[in-house]
């Protein structure tokens, strides 16, 4: 797929950045300990975690495929790709799988993480982008949203780490 | 001519063929030119063989003496000693060689004239190997006799459990030493007689020896009886009167002792009703703890039905588990249901507006539902650890219920014992009763006889003074067994010391 390389579709970061001053609208999950969000409309449909059948000779971050409604679908261990050693046992039983729609990839993919925790629409002030100059080719992290949140009657902010899964899957693209 | 021929022939005959001694007539290159009947008979080669053989042909073991190659060095008769063995077997010879000359001096023919002495060699040979056998025996018997005589000396000296082992005989000494074990076996069967003796008759001494003791000892005792009793006599003399006065005193206790047993006869009545009191109390008490045991009985049956509820409680929570299972899968289910509708109304944007409010509030529901469901959860596990105690506490009421009830078998086991006990003190009291009327007879009978008592008192006094006198005499002739009886032991002390110096096994 060396089109798909040459000719990147819009990014969630184009996207997001062009509704900067709006407000986004994300999936948030959480990997390990940390939370995650994803654009809500890189988003198909969220199902429980199934058995996997496991690949012969794929990369370490392709779980494996399964069956959804009649489609094959490619999963992917998004823990594994984004290098979270956590050891945190979540039981896979109670894992869930986010199918991501199918502007984003041309085969249907779906990322295994740890839970689904909400829909969410945050404001774009609440998003912090300068942080970002961490952020490279690889991370692939658009930005992190500040959620208030009340500790014993403490206010505090919950960092969640926005990713661009476009971006993530690009490679897997041109290697599928 | 003729007639010297003839002459010579018959000398011939007569000097050699005749001849009893084994003779031969050798050519000078040592063939058998001819040999006599004597000769043939030595060797057993057949005659016409003899007359074909040379000297080689005959088998010498060994040789002594002078033989052919001396007579023909020195030209004269020589003599020497052969055995050779022919077919007749080994014969030893004595053997004469004589050569004969021609008229120049050269030796022409030799004559051989042999004494067979084989016979003689045998028995002299016999006679040596017998003089060494008689030798060796002698040497045997010399050794045992010296080790046996030693052995003697030492029993002599007293020692009787020394034993004589005899060297291994063989062929040649067999005899000497059936002879020698025959003699050994009667000294032995002496020795063993001797050894019983002795050890009778230490044994019979030291019998004697304490009997001896034992007399002396008893005699002394006897001795001093004999003394006492010659003392006492003097003191029953005294006592008698002593005694007369005391058994007035008895006729007036006999009296004294009636009063009482009529006192012990009213005793006795009160006894009886106490026991008859103390048995009614002991059946009611009884009744009471036969009660007790039926009320433990139902407590135990009670503690039975909460033991059930409190299992059925117990089997109850565990259904409220699997449901709120059931409840929390749901909430789970509802849950991710509210998830993907708001992913559908987001995406569907103002349209969805609306419906995305609806979602939030179900994804909320489902949120309540799974957190009381983790209360129910929380309060069952907390339910369950009660119900565990409380099935805990009934196994131990249980428990104490039925010692309690061992205790009431055994309460009124007790008071059924006290019953019969008191009964049996009922049963005694009559016996007592009747046992008092009998002593109130006897006193009377024992009145009457110490009056008996009074008259023989006083001949006892009269025949302890008689007593006193014969006892002096008894006592003397004590004093003279003492004296044989110390000899004796003495006596019998010195034997066993004599035989002290044979040890036995």
């Amino acid at each position: 797929m060396a089109a798909g390389s040459t000719t990147p579709s819009p990014s969630a970061k184009e996207r997001s950045q062009g509704e900067r001053k709006g407000s986004i609208q994300v999936v948030e999950f959480a990997l390990g300990k940390e939370y995650f969000a994803i654009d809500l409309f890189d988003v198909k449909e969220v199902v429980e975690y199934t058995t996997i059948t496991r690949l012969p000779n794929v990369p370490g971050y392709v779980r494996g495929i399964i069956d959804l409604r009649g489609e094959i679908t490619t999963i992917i261990d998004l823990k594994h790709r984004l290098h979270i050693t956590d050891a945190s046992t979540v039981a896979a039983e109670s894992s869930r799988i986010i199918v991501l729609d199918e502007t984003v990839t041309n085969t249907k993919i779906g990322i295994l993480v740890d839970d689904v925790t909400s829909v969410s629409t945050f404001e774009g002030d609440q998003v912090d982008y300068t942080s970002v100059s961490i952020s490279n080719e690889d991370t692939a992290i658009i930005g992190i949203i500040k959620r208030k949140i009340k500790v014993k009657d403490k206010e505090k902010n919950e960092l969640i780490i926005w990713i661009d899964i476009r971006r993530l899957l690009a490679d897997i693209e041109t290697t599928a | 001519m003729s007639e010297d021929i003839a002459q010579i022939k018959r000398l011939e005959t007569a000097l050699f063929e005749q001849n009893p001694y084994p003779s031969t007539l050798w050519t000078k290159n040592l063939k058998i030119a001819d040999c006599n009947a004597a000769f043939v008979e030595l060797t057993g080669f057949p005659r016409d063989r003899l007359l074909s053989m040379t000297a080689k042909d005959v088998k010498v073991i060994s040789a002594s003496g002078e033989g052919f190659e001396e007579a023909e060095r020195f030209k004269r008769a020589v003599k020497g000693e052969c055995v050779f063995d022919f077919p007749s077997g080994q014969k030893t010879v004595v053997r004469n060689t004589i050569p004969i000359f021609d008229e120049s001096g050269n030796i022409e023919n030799i004559l051989t004239i042999y004494r067979d002495v084989t016979g003689e060699r045998a028995a002299e040979r016999e006679v040596e190997a017998r003089q060494v056998r008689s030798a060796k025996a002698m040497d045997y018997m010399r050794n045992e006799v010296n080790t046996m005589s030693a052995l003697y000396q030492k029993m002599a000296e007293g020692d009787l459990t020394v034993r004589y082992k005899i060297t291994n005989p063989d062929e040649d000494t067999k005899e000497v030493h059936d002879q020698i074990v025959r003699l050994r076996d009667a000294v032995r069967g002496i020795v063993v007689s001797l050894e019983t003796n002795i050890r009778d008759v230490n044994g019979k001494m030291t019998d004697l020896t304490s009997s001896a003791d034992t007399a002396t000892s008893s005699i002394e005792d006897g001795s001093k009886g004999v003394q006492q009793i010659a003392q006492n006599a003097t003191k029953v003399s005294t006592n008698a009167e002593k005694a007369a006065q005391g058994i007035d005193q008895i006729a007036k206790a006999m009296q004294d002792m009636s009063a009482a047993v009529e006192e012990i006869t009213s005793n006795m009545e009160s006894v009886s009703n106490l026991a008859k009191q103390a048995n009614d109390l002991s059946r009611s008490g009884a009744t009471l703890a036969g009660n007790a045991e039926k009320s433990m009985q139902s407590i135990s049956t009670s503690t039975g039905h909460v033991y059930d509820i409190v299992s059925e409680v117990e089997k109850q929570m565990g259904e409220i588990t699997k449901i709120v299972v059931i409840i929390r899968e749901l909430a789970n289910q509802t849950n991710l249901l509210a998830l993907n509708a708001a992913i559908e109304a987001a995406r569907a944007g103002d349209a969805g507006r609306g419906f995305a409010v609806v979602a939030t509030e179900v994804k909320s529901l489902a949120q309540e539902s799974r957190n009381s469901a983790e209360r129910i959860e929380e309060m069952i596990s907390v339910l369950t650890k009660s119900t565990q105690q409380a099935s805990q506490a009934m196994d131990e009421a249980r428990s104490t219920v039925e010692q309690g009830s061992g205790m009431v078998t055994e309460t009124l086991h007790s008071f059924n014992k006290i019953a019969d006990a008191v009964e049996k003190v009922t049963a005694s009291t009559s016996e007592v009763a009747a046992a008092t009327q009998e002593q109130a007879a006897t006193t009377e009978e024992v009145t009457a006889s110490v009056s008996e008592v009074s008259a023989i008192v006083e001949q006892t006094a009269k025949e302890a003074g008689d007593a006193a006198a014969a006892t002096e005499e008894s006592s003397a002739a004590l004093d003279e067994i003492t004296r044989m009886i110390q000899n004796v032991d003495k006596i019998a002390k010195e034997a066993m010391e004599a035989n002290r110096k044979f040890k036995v096994d």
